[in-house]
């Protein structure tokens, strides 16, 4: 017999536990119970929407008996790192959620499963075809939208009325948004302004530029604007400002800073006005008291700018050994009933238009109405989009918020500002 | 696991022959317990060091191979404004920050020094600060003071002035809040000061003041020359951690390090370059060069000590 002693043992022991630890490093998981799939899943967002997504999950694991679900959730830019160290590590979880920032890249590199043959035609049937494009890399359908939303303007409703201005027109310009909100901002409170500036919003110039061209990108990633866009959106805003309109640039500097939508003017009450999207709606209006209502953006000479968004995609991992399972959970988090009530509209609204019509008549709060109703006829008018954004449009986004924090902040004239951006946004691109 | 053990055969064999396996034994065993910080060491220092070095000459998104690019990384730095902005305001955080701070922590170190009553209390009180103070919770606290109707400003506006700044919001003003809260952390450096203190013989002070020196004198001539090796090692340590400050200026500025990269720091600029705009291979050049520039300050740090630190039992 082999007397092991007390060192020996500990020895031992340290051993084995450093040897699992080290197993734990490295394991992906795999498989799952015996005989059931597990279908890992990833998720930005916190709060309602998580507890929603969770309740949704489960509702999907009660329905589909064998079949597990895990989730984890983080906030959004630590979702991105998550995922990019899982990458690496080639771990993706089953089902991910992507942006139309982000798709083609993941898509390009063979990280995301082709859906077609996963998903059926019915499944699909009513979905969006603009959406459906967004999530269509190089002609493989990788991504199916979990909520559409527009770019628009929430306004305090409350606000605007009690103004005695009268309501907001359907169909502002840019030059009668500036009219309008002109004869608004001398009626406010003090302390109040009209509009929160919107000169270093790239969505909503994206908007102003496709009112002018067909697209803001061209088919390769690059810029398919000119300089003198940049330097009249800028301007436009400047005008607004010396007008007394905006919120000053110091506040939203702050703003900028903390970054939550509670400091937000239009959520302290210093802005009447703010551009956005549409399913932001149900977050302001949960942190006011004032009625929140929606508008279009204002429109330009041409054609329509803005389109029907892909707010979140959902993606199944390429190495996925559970892609059926996981695209079953997509189609029911898209199709069925009692989900679409659970998930309600944070991530925008359905995309079939059959389901949008469904929730209406589910009871849910007026501003979830409100934000169905307000895409249901803004839907029509909307010109679909037909190129998808490059990877480097996060770094465009930067430069162009540097370049209207230097018209607001750092006296740069607009035409200069406009100068620097095109430059650093050119190099971006074509990087 | 099963542990084989070498059956000890010559049962009445001489010491040495015992002892020798045994030894062995032991050394193995040492191994044992020191691999938490071997594997530690080499898997999560050593190697991620060497493949940050290959990254740095490489283009790399993560999402596909990297290719290898030479010294490019190296060269597009420096011809990078918002990199040599980032280095701009690094620099001043730290020429700012750090001897405010020593300065300031050995200020109180000399009052707390003093025996006065519940001094303890006062150490603990003032330590408090450093174990919070790069906390994210603390950093969203601190903006919150700042803001534009914050507590320093309604305080300002107390005192008279009419037209505080902006804090936040102007891209000079907003790198003075990561400086005071730098400052305010001064509570590390403080103790150790404290420590050091302690060391200086009280006879010294006997000795002067019966030979009618001030206290200031006493200061200059005593304390400050017995100290400077402590000074010496506060400074190399604090000007380490200022160059690699991350957490308050992500969370004061939201990530961003503006308003117009006014509190761009080389981490976050280095973060938001591997992270954000997934230039790994860029992000990974910063790294080195970030390395190596502080290993040449502190070398530097270390040749000019030899004019002013002052090692008791040497000759100056």
């Amino acid at each position: 017999m082999t007397a092991i002693g007390r060192r020996e043992f500990l020895g031992g022991s340290f051993a084995t536990v450093a040897l699992a630890a080290l197993a734990g490093c490295s394991g992906g998981a795999t498989g799952g119970a015996a005989g059931g799939a597990t279908v890992e899943t990833m998720w930005w967002g916190a709060g309602d929407i998580m507890e929603r997504t969770k309740a949704a999950l489960t509702a999907f694991e009660e329905a589909n008996q064998g079949v597990t679900v895990t989730s984890q959730f983080q906030s959004f830019p630590h979702y991105w790192e998550r995922l990019t160290t899982l990458v690496a590590s080639k771990s993706l979880p089953d089902l991910v959620e992507m942006n139309t920032l982000n798709i083609a890249s993941y898509a390009r590199n063979g990280q995301l499963a082709d859906l077609s043959s996963l998903v059926s035609d019915a499944d699909l049937e009513g979905f969006d075809q603009g959406q459906l494009a967004q999530g269509t890399v190089d002609g493989t359908l990788v991504g199916l939208s979990l909520g559409g939303n527009i770019q628009a303007m929430l306004y305090n409703q409350t606000a605007v009325t009690d103004s005695g201005g009268g309501m907001v027109p359907d169909d502002l310009t840019w030059d009668s948004f500036a009219t309008f909100t002109g004869k608004l901002a001398k009626k406010l409170p003090s302390g109040m302004y009209a509009v929160d500036d919107g000169s270093s919003l790239f969505g909503t110039f994206e908007v102003w530029v496709r009112q002018r061209h067909d697209e803001a990108w061209t088919d390769d990633g690059k810029l398919a604007f000119t300089e003198q866009d940049v330097a009249d959106w800028f301007r436009y805003w400047a005008d607004l400002r010396t007008a007394g309109i905006l919120v000053p640039p110091e506040v939203v500097a702050e703003a900028k800073q903390v970054g939550t939508n509670a400091a937000a003017p239009l959520a302290t009450g210093k802005a009447v006005f703010a551009l956005n999207w549409t399913n932001l709606i149900g977050q302001f209006q949960t942190l006011m008291d004032d009625t929140v209502a929606l508008a279009r953006v204002p429109q330009g000479d041409g054609q329509a700018g803005d389109w029907a968004h892909a707010s979140v995609l959902a993606s199944i991992a390429a190495n996925s050994e559970v892609a059926q399972e996981t695209a079953n959970l997509i189609t029911f988090l898209l199709t069925d009933t009692a989900s679409l009530e659970t998930l309600g509209v944070q991530r925008g609204v359905p995309v079939a238009a059959a389901a949008r019509a469904e929730l209406k008549d589910m009871g849910l709060p007026e501003h979830d109405v409100a934000q169905l109703d307000f895409y249901d006829q803004l839907l029509p008018l909307t010109r679909d989009k037909s190129v998808q954004e490059p990877s480097t449009a996060n770094d465009v986004d930067g430069a162009f918020i540097r370049a209207a924090q230097s018209v607001t902040l750092g006296d740069t004239a607009p035409q200069a500002a406009a100068a620097a951006f095109f430059d650093e946004a050119n190099e971006a691109v074509s990087a | 696991m099963s542990i084989a053990v070498q059956p000890k055969k010559p049962v009445r064999a001489p010491v040495p022959v015992v002892r020798r396996p045994r030894r062995r034994k032991e050394r193995w065993l040492s191994y044992v317990f020191l691999s938490p910080w071997l594997i530690g060491f080499f898997g999560m220092t050593l190697l991620p060091m060497a493949i940050s070095l290959y990254l740095s000459f490489t283009e790399y998104d993560v999402l596909s191979d990297p290719t290898w690019v030479g010294w490019e990384n190296y060269r597009d730095l420096f011809s990078d404004p918002r990199y040599l902005q980032s280095v701009k305001v690094t620099l001043t955080f730290v020429l700012i920050s750090v001897p405010l701070k020593l300065a300031f922590a050995l200020f109180v170190a000399v009052v707390l020094n003093r025996g006065i009553r519940s001094a303890n209390t006062y150490r603990a009180i003032y330590y408090l600060p450093s174990l919070i103070g790069a906390s994210v919770a603390m950093a969203i606290v601190w903006r919150q003071l700042f803001t534009e109707d914050g507590v320093v400003n309604t305080v300002l506006r107390g005192l008279g002035m009419s037209d505080p700044p902006s804090w936040l919001s102007d891209p000079s003003a907003s790198i003075w809040t990561l400086i005071f809260l730098a400052v305010w952390e001064f509570g590390a450096p403080m103790i150790i000061f404290l420590a050091g203190l302690r060391q200086v013989p009280l006879e010294l002070y006997e000795a002067a003041r019966v030979d009618g020196a001030s206290r200031w004198m006493q200061f200059w001539k005593i304390t400050w020359p017995l100290l400077s090796p402590i000074v010496l090692f506060n400074l190399v340590l604090q000007v380490i951690g200022s160059f690699q400050a991350f957490a308050p200026a992500y969370v004061i500025s939201g990530g961003t390090g503006g308003p117009l990269d006014g509190t761009l720091f080389y981490t976050l600029y280095l973060y938001q370059q591997g992270w954000g705009s997934l230039h790994m291979g860029y992000a990974a050049a910063m790294a080195w060069v970030l390395l190596i520039g502080i290993a040449l300050l502190t070398a530097g740090i270390f040749a000019t000590s030899r004019r002013w630190v002052f090692y008791a039992g040497e000759d100056t």
